[in-house]
């Protein structure tokens, strides 16, 4: 076992045995001489002990016990120091989850040779006890192992690294609140960290490797103007320059092609309008480094239409209701009442059914601002109230959440219902008033209209990207959504306040169901930053050692060396005095 | 004792077959041995007559004279001497150089002065000075036989002598067989040396390295007893300076021989053996003789 040296720069002062050479490669050589009266030479001229000429060294016992001294003290300088038998001591690992550590071939891909790693470090290491933290977009403690040992397969089936990002840093620190601080930290990933690690707990090891990738880095569908539009957009990680025809698949026929020409380290995108009615579809890509943003599968996006009823009873406001309803493109004026508006506070409705209250004020003044509104509010998105002329009343003000105010008169409020329903309460009077003539009348609808949208039973989130956190609206009476992934695996989510959320990484079609609801979502891996293989690298940052466990886990050996010097030295002193009595002379 | 050392000594003794120890008059003396000396003494060559006198052995009273002149006189014969070589050799550890025939020659010359001493009827006692002067093991015998030779000894010939002062024979020939490398004043070890003796040599003995070192650059010098050390930078000034300061030494050395009656004789080893150890410097200043 190579020990490990404490002051390893104590080795500067192994200059000193070359030193100790070089003086007996310089030093004089003195022919030794017998002779019978030396009183007779007493007249003769001293000689010096050295010269400047190099003369051939022969090793003495003196030269050599003067270079075990030498040795032996550097090396008790440097205070080597081997581990103790037993060690006491748990690992923590933090493992990239994000889809680079895939990249490559198989066995020889980051994640595969991080195993490997973990293993000779388990067994290098005598440590008590191994705990993984996944670090995906958020770090999840995974419960794979017991003592030291677990099983590598379990371990792979949450070590799935289909994430869009890996949040190392949240991983680390999670480790530490976990296990104290006294444990080991070892990070396993596929890239150097932003700053080198300080001596003390954490190791980073990294397995990438630059490696030459193409892959979509965006892609969309949507609905517009009844019209499905597609777009894709493709980064080109290679060195060279790649023109590329892709196919749009749709139930295994190809239905329309899109080319790409990407320069190097370039980026390229394609917008195509797709046939009326088309389904899900995927567009693939040739196999290479990343094979998982190789592939996009969209859905044909769905608007759920909001079915409005409408009754409102003063003409004027009726005329600019309906107006910005229609202009919404997501009321049904003739489907089962969602929403209601009206200007009856009488009207009795399902009570499931949002309300849009118009209060209309007998006296009102026109308030032209400054207007107080709660941009937070998701129906505000988008509203501008900048020259808007608001007739409203102060003794007409409407119960609920304020929104919108003039000054300290509420003229849009909200009232939110355990069940979920939401009333709100707009006070208007449109003889005084110009908003029904600004951009902001028909966004406020659609603000309105989409929040009672994304309420209803389901997710807008057809098409999401992997790692993104979905929403789903459950029925009411709904308390688990199973959730089925791309490979068929089943997750039961409870939910809370008919609500559920997942956040899938699995990229493929999810199907959502509950006892009354079945809707499907496509993921993709949608992460540029991962895709780009240029900044991944291999190698390893930080050392476990500081001080304390320095201290604590290793024995010194310096006094071993510190007593050899002290044999070598006493030695050399009994070789000298016997020279000295016997008249023997170094030469 | 090494094998290499026994080896060395019998070269000597071959070699000294055709040496004889030098005998000096005053080493003629002694009651009984293997020589007549000058004096009177107890063997049967006539020398002289002479009156008697009270104590004069009955025995020596020539009865012929007696009864021819009515005188007592008794008759002189020459006395029978013994002389003796102590032979000190230096074991320290400089006469051990390395890379050199300093040690082979000391032996050698050992075993000549072993041989010549036989060879001029002397008894000879070696004595081996290391750390102390002790007598060799079978000392008085011949070289090959000597036990106990080891080039050991730290401690210098001035000091030694005087730590362990031995135990000459009087009027013997006492020769010393070193390189004189140490620093003290010769007659520190002269005195005490030729103290009682008839003769006094010193040989000094010398391997060519030491007379003419051929050091160049940077050297270690390493003294053999002391082990101490020094780091020089040999250039032919320095090695000039090294003979000037070896002629001194060896002036010091000869000076204080004159003070005290010795002789010193200065041997190169490496000379003698290419010259087949022909000892003229030793014959020149009578210590030895062909024979």
């Amino acid at each position: 076992m190579i020990p490990l040296l404490t002051y390893p720069l104590a080795l500067l002062a192994a200059i000193s045995l070359p030193t100790l050479v070089a003086i007996y490669y310089f030093r004089n050589r003195f022919r030794r001489y017998n002779v019978a009266g030396l009183f007779l030479w007493e007249h003769a001229a001293r000689a010096r002990e050295g010269g400047t000429v190099i003369r051939r060294m022969r090793a003495s016992w003196l030269f050599i016990l003067e270079l075990i001294a030498l040795i032996a003290l550097v090396l008790a300088a440097t205070d080597p120091r081997l581990p103790f038998r037993h060690a006491n001591r748990s690992l923590v690992v933090v493992l990239d989850d994000s889809a680079s550590m895939l990249a490559g071939k198989s066995g020889s891909r980051p994640r595969d040779r991080a195993l490997v790693d973990i293993h000779k470090r388990i067994r290098a290491g005598r440590f008590k006890s191994i705990r993984f933290i996944q670090a995906g977009t958020a770090p999840t403690l995974l419960e794979v192992a017991k003592g030291i040992h677990w099983n590598d397969a379990e371990l792979l089936t949450r070590w799935t690294c289909q994430s869009p990002a890996s949040d190392l840093d949240g991983a680390i620190a999670m480790a530490s609140e976990v296990t104290g601080r006294h444990a080991r930290l070892l990070v396993v990933t596929d890239h150097a960290p932003p700053t080198p690690p300080k001596q003390g707990r954490v190791q980073w090891h990294a397995f990438g490797a630059d490696l030459p990738n193409l892959g979509f880095i965006n892609a969309r569908r949507s609905q517009t103007a009844g019209k499905d539009r597609l777009f894709l957009a493709m980064g080109n990680y290679t060195h060279n320059r790649i023109g590329i025809t892709v196919p749009i698949v749709e139930a295994g026929a190809a239905i329309k092609t899109a080319r790409f020409e990407l320069d190097a380290g370039k980026t390229a995108s394609a917008t195509l309008t797709l046939p009326p009615n088309t389904g899900a579809i995927s567009v693939q890509l040739p196999g290479d480094a990343l094979a998982i943003d190789n592939q996009i599968i969209l859905l044909p996006e769905i608007h759920r239409h909001v079915g409005t009823r409408i009754l409102i009873d003063d003409e004027a406001l009726d005329a600019d209701i309906r107006s910005a309803v229609n202009s919404t493109g997501l009321c049904d004026l003739h489907g089962p009442a969602q929403l209601l508006i009206t200007d009856n506070v009488d009207t009795k409705t399902h009570p499931e059914t949002w309300q849009l209250r118009l209060s209309i004020p007998e006296s009102p003044k026109p308030y032209t601002g400054p207007f107080v509104v709660d941009f937070n509010h998701p129906i505000t998105r988008g509203l501008s109230f900048d020259g808007i002329i608001w007739g409203a009343s102060e003794t007409n003000a409407p119960q609920g959440t304020p929104i919108v105010l003039a000054g300290n008169v509420p003229l849009l409020t909200t009232q939110a219902q355990p069940s979920g329903k939401r009333i709100f309460t707009l006070q208007i009077n449109t003889s005084l008033s110009n908003i029904q003539a600004t951009p902001t009348w028909p966004a406020l609808i659609w603000n309105i209209v989409t929040l009672r949208s994304n309420a209803l039973p389901g997710t807008p989130q057809i098409n999401v990207a992997s790692g993104t956190l979905v929403d789903l609206s459950l029925p009411a009476n709904a308390t688990v959504l199973t959730a089925t992934t791309p490979s068929g695996a089943q997750q039961q989510i409870k939910a809370h306040a008919a609500h559920a959320t997942l956040q899938p990484t699995e990229p493929g079609i999810y199907t959502l169901t509950t006892e009354t609801l079945n809707t499907q979502i496509a993921v993709n891996l949608i992460a540029p930053e991962e895709s780009n293989l240029s900044r991944r690298q291999g190698g390893t940052w930080g050392d476990w050692l500081d001080p304390e466990t320095l201290t604590r886990e290793y024995l010194s050996w310096a006094w071993a060396a510190g007593i050899l010097a002290i044999l070598a030295l006493t030695a050399h002193t009994i070789l000298t005095a016997r020279r000295s009595q016997h008249g023997e002379v170094q030469s | 004792m090494k094998q290499l050392y026994r080896q060395q000594l019998r070269e000597g003794e071959k070699v000294g077959m055709r040496y004889a120890l030098t005998i000096p008059r005053d080493a003629m003396r002694g009651a009984t041995g293997y020589q007549l000396g000058h004096g009177a003494g107890s063997s049967l060559d006539f020398k002289d007559f002479r009156e008697y006198e009270m104590g004069d052995d009955l025995r020596l009273i020539d009865w012929g004279a007696y009864a021819r002149s009515d005188k007592l006189i008794v008759k002189l014969f020459r006395e029978e001497v013994s002389p003796h070589l102590d032979l000190l050799i230096d074991l320290s550890c400089s006469m051990d150089l390395p890379n050199t025939e300093k040690q082979a020659g000391l032996l050698t010359l050992a075993g000549i002065f072993s041989s010549a001493a036989a060879n001029a009827k002397c008894s000879q006692g070696c004595w081996g000075a290391g750390d102390t002067v002790q007598p060799m093991p079978n000392g008085t015998q011949r070289a090959s036989a000597w036990e106990g030779i080891e080039f050991s000894g730290t401690r210098n010939l001035s000091e030694t002598i005087h730590l362990t002062p031995p135990r000459w024979r009087r009027h013997g020939i006492r020769v010393l067989l070193s390189d004189l490398m140490w620093e003290a004043d010769p007659l520190d070890f002269l005195r005490p040396f030729s103290d009682g003796a008839a003769a006094v040599h010193i040989i000094q003995i010398l391997a060519r390295e030491e007379i003419t070192p051929s050091l160049q650059g940077n050297s270690r010098l390493v003294d053999l007893e002391s082990v101490n050390q020094q780091e020089v930078f040999i250039d032919s000034v320095t090695r000039q300076r090294y003979s000037e300061a070896l002629a001194r030494h060896q002036q010091n050395w000869h000076q204080a021989c004159r003070q005290v009656g010795a002789t010193l004789a200065v041997v190169t080893v490496e000379t003698l053996i290419e010259h087949a150890w022909r000892l003229d410097a030793l014959e020149k200043a009578n210590i030895l003789t062909s024979i």
